[in-house]
């Protein structure tokens, strides 16, 4: 159910090219607290191009970063930086992954080619996770720990907004981002019962 | 129902004994009971804060177990991923590894994703939402639950990938019997784990009710056996679950020392009872003896008799009543005394009275029998004094009385016992004193008497005491004869008894009085055989004279009852014999004009002497006017003609002839025609006219016939 209420007000910017515009906004958590490290994209017809390798690095029994957003087919490494051993696994299109123990100095690589939350956990510490948020569009981002966010090189036309906090929280919503102005949003994030 | 005195105050002392040991017994009853009660609460709460301490230490274990499973990676990216299969393995192996009953996942929107075990159906599902959620918020949560099977320990705890929870990990363990067992360990008491009156857990095997009584114990009755239960909601559980335990104290247990305590109490009260009982009875048996010698006292005065003097020692009521008692007892012999003795003395002269003075004469007459002492009798008669009293009026009368008792008084030896006998007639008993004393003293009384009266005389018989009579009643009567003996001989002089008994010992006066007292003609006749036993030349004289009375009468035609009175009158005509001393009686000579006059009073005397008998009334003129002339010259009267009763006149010339024809002293019996013609001669002046030759006739045809 959408609780959240859409608030756009066009904002100029003359430093993009025309027909695109900045999309920036704030994310808040029920109860108005800030959504640091929520993921926001919008959908639409255009289809993500992969980036060629991002990295989450697992240091001082943490995964850094914790939250990750990538399009389709982005190639992940997780090399392993701290001087014990430590295990990467999950499960992601309904299977699960494991790329085993391996010691400080080795990494390992996993394509993720179909879009959804993966939850990146260690079989050795169970307190370390992270999440990779897979999305099949090019336009995303993740918060900071304010809750603000920049989606840059938006084209105008018509989009589904959606947030997701890994407390569990989502915000999905038709917005029409239009041309020559930057579009601003404020998404509140509730809980969305299948 | 009626009940004595005694009967109540012993009632009284039974009741309040029993009472007070009744409120004592159920005192003891309800302190005990209060006292078990309190041990009931004293469990309880022991139960409830080991209960308390229990639940913590199991949940705690729980939750440290249940969130080091949380924890387990696998299943974070299960719960992440909603691979239940994966799930519900690694909740087996939980399961089976920490020995719980049921363990549960769910994702974050709180849908089952994996179980192991089973969960016995329940009641609770709202209460285990409120875990999820509470789980799903990042909060542990525990709790207790009812289910079919029993308690069951309830924790939830989120499972988090990195901070946030993505789902609910929930762990169930059966608070099972042992923890009752535990329970009971420590507290002695039996414990049931209730929900809403079903038994889920218990350390009494086959109860599955049981009554959940909640702020005060109550005593219930299972396996039949009773106990003391109380209820109490389980701690960190909501009220409205219905969820507790009842601690149950056994009753009997309890109660022992009571058991104990109660014979002991009934001992004490049976021995409270008992005293109590013999108290009362000697408590009232006292309090009421005094009351009853009280009783016995008055019915005792009641019935005439003075009672003796009543203790009167305590100082209570009783002894108050006692007091009084002998006062009034004391006022009332007072009293009785004053009025007998009111009654003893004679008002006016203030002598003793008749009744009295007969009674110290008796008393003086055993005296006399015992010491052989004399004792002597005078019964002084005013003289005329009825003719006095009608003159000078009986003001006068009464002075002269005084007067008379005031003599008596002065010149009586002051032992001698005073009486007044009757109007005139006053007596006087003197105790030591011969006849001779006596006379002297009635002498010397007639003397005084004369000069301090105003023209009254005395007439004073004298007697003694076994010289005349050996009986008081004929003692008396021997004063008395020689009393009117003084009178008819012409008043103003003493006289004493001195007719001595003769051969015969009936001629005792007091022979008289009997044979009066009795009347029959068998005695009159031996009366008067008495009379003519005392001289040898009367000897059957009375019955002679009675005979030709008789004989007259029948010759003259008279009725039998008359001829039968006649008779009487005939043996009794000079019974006044006996008051003619016998000097007179028996003298071989002419008596002189002195002795001639005291013989002429025997009529008198017999008179006197058969009044005393009131049968023989009818008899009285025959006595008396016996020796009447038909002219008028007779005595004691002087009565003439038809003035003399018809009997006196036959019993004149029956007595004349008699005396005639017998023997005397001092000259020969007269032959019968002499005697007879005297009589003939003798008619109209000394005898009938009529009757004295009728008598003539009558003889002369009896000696014709016998002649014949």
């Amino acid at each position: 159910m959408m609780t959240g209420i859409l608030l756009a007000a066009l904002m100029m910017s003359g430093t993009t090219p025309s027909n695109t515009v900045d999309v920036s906004g704030s994310v808040f958590l029920p109860k108005n607290r800030p959504a640091a490290q929520a993921v926001v994209f919008l959908e639409g017809g255009v289809k993500a191009k992969p980036l060629s390798k991002v990295v989450i690095d697992q240091r001082n029994k943490q995964f850094i970063p914790r939250i990750l957003a990538i399009p389709a087919n982005t190639l992940v490494e997780f090399p392993n930086n701290d001087s014990i051993y430590h295990n990467v696994f999950a499960y992601y299109d309904a299977k699960k992954f494991d790329l085993g123990m391996y010691p400080r100095g080795a990494k390992k690589e996993v394509r993720f080619e179909k879009a959804g939350v993966v939850a990146i956990l260690c079989n050795v510490h169970p307190e370390m996770s992270a999440f990779i948020y897979i999305v099949d569009t090019p336009f995303y981002a993740v918060t900071d720990n304010r809750g603000k966010f920049q989606i840059k090189e938006v084209p105008a036309g018509e989009y589904t907004l959606n947030g997701w906090h890994e407390s569990g929280v989502t915000f999905s919503q038709k917005v029409i981002v239009k041309a020559g102005s930057g579009a601003s949003f404020e998404l509140n994030l509730a809980r969305n019962k299948k | 129902m009626r009940a004595s005195l005694r009967q109540k105050i012993w009632l009284l002392n039974a009741g309040i004994v029993a009472l007070f040991s009744t409120l004592l017994l159920i005192t003891t009853a309800y302190l005990v009971n209060r006292e078990n009660e309190r041990e009931v609460r004293r469990n309880v709460r022991a139960t409830g804060a080991m209960l308390e301490h229990l639940i913590r230490e199991r949940k705690a274990r729980l939750m440290e177990q249940a969130n080091l499973f949380a924890q387990v990676p696998i299943l974070k990216a299960c719960v992440q991923t909603g691979d239940s299969a994966t799930v519900s393995d690694c909740a087996n192996d939980y399961r089976q590894r920490w020995e719980v009953d049921y363990v549960l996942a769910v994702d974050r929107d709180g849908e089952s994703i994996g179980s192991s075990g089973e969960l016995p159906s329940h009641k609770e599902e709202a209460r285990l939402q409120t875990g999820i959620g509470s789980a799903l918020e990042g909060e542990d949560w525990s709790g207790i639950i009812a289910t079919d099977k029993g308690l069951m320990l309830v924790v939830f705890v989120p499972v988090r990938v990195g901070q946030e929870p993505w789902g609910a990990f929930g762990v169930f363990s059966g608070v099972d019997s042992s923890v009752a067992y535990e329970l009971r360990r420590a507290t002695g008491a039996e414990v049931a784990f209730a929900h809403d009156g079903r038994v889920l857990a218990s350390t009494l095997p086959q109860v599955s009710q049981i009554p959940t009584p909640r702020n005060t114990p109550q005593i219930v009755q299972l396996n039949n056996e009773p106990y003391f239960a109380l209820y109490e909601p389980l701690p960190s559980v909501p009220p409205e679950n219905a969820l507790g335990y009842v601690v149950l104290s056994s009753y009997h247990k309890s109660m022992a020392m009571f058991y104990r305590f109660r014979l002991a109490l009934l001992g004490v009260f049976g021995i409270a009872l008992t005293l109590a009982l013999l108290l009362g009875a000697v408590l009232s048996g006292r309090m009421t003896r005094s009351l009853n010698a009280v009783v016995q006292a008055a019915r005792s005065l009641q019935q005439g008799e003075w009672p003796g003097k009543l203790p009167a020692q305590s100082s209570d009521e009783i002894g108050l009543l006692e007091r009084v008692f002998n006062e009034m007892t004391e006022g009332l012999k007072t009293s009785q005394e004053r009025l007998m003795a009111m009654i003893d003395i004679d008002p006016l002269t203030e002598v003793d009275n008749h009744r009295r003075f007969h009674e110290r004469l008796i008393q003086e007459v055993k005296r006399c029998e015992q010491s052989e002492e004399p004792l002597s009798l005078l019964i002084a008669n005013i003289d005329e004094f009825q003719k006095y009293n009608q003159r000078e009026g009986y003001a006068t009368g009464d002075d002269a009385l005084r007067k008379m008792a005031d003599c008596l008084r002065r010149h009586a030896p002051e032992w001698a016992i005073l009486g007044r006998f009757s109007g005139d007639q006053f007596a006087v008993l003197l105790p030591a004193c011969a006849i001779e004393e006596t006379e002297a003293l009635a002498e010397t009384l007639r003397q005084a008497f004369e000069q301090e009266s105003v023209g009254l005389t005395l007439s004073i018989g004298c007697a003694e005491y076994g010289l005349h009579s050996r009986q008081a009643d004929g003692f008396v009567m021997a004063a008395e004869l020689a009393s009117s003996l003084a009178k008819q001989l012409g008043r103003n002089r003493v006289c004493r008894f001195d007719s001595f008994p003769g051969a015969d010992a009936n001629a005792d006066p007091y022979q008289l009085y009997q044979f009066f007292q009795d009347g029959s003609l068998a005695t009159i006749q031996a009366l008067a055989a008495a009379v003519d036993a005392k001289d040898a030349y009367t000897q059957g004289h009375s019955q002679r004279v009675a005979q030709y009375a008789c004989d007259l009468a029948s010759y003259i035609g008279m009725a039998e009852s008359e001829i039968e009175l006649l008779r009487i009158t005939g043996t009794l005509h000079d019974v006044g014999k006996i008051g003619v001393p016998d000097s007179i009686l028996k003298k071989p000579a002419q008596l002189d004009e002195e002795e001639r006059k005291v013989m002429e009073t025997h009529p008198v005397l017999g008179e006197a002497i058969v009044a005393k008998a009131p049968q023989l009334t009818a008899t009285l003129p025959g006595v008396r006017h016996h020796h009447e002339k038909y002219d008028g010259t007779g005595y004691p009267d002087g009565l003439s003609g038809e003035a003399i009763p018809l009997m006196a006149r036959l019993l004149a010339i029956a007595d004349t002839y008699d005396a005639m024809t017998s023997d005397r002293p001092y000259r020969k019996g007269l032959p019968a025609e002499v005697a007879l013609s005297t009589i003939e001669k003798g008619a109209g002046t000394q005898f009938d006219p009529v009757l004295a030759p009728a008598f003539v006739a009558m003889m002369r045809a009896r000696d014709e016939q016998k002649a014949a």
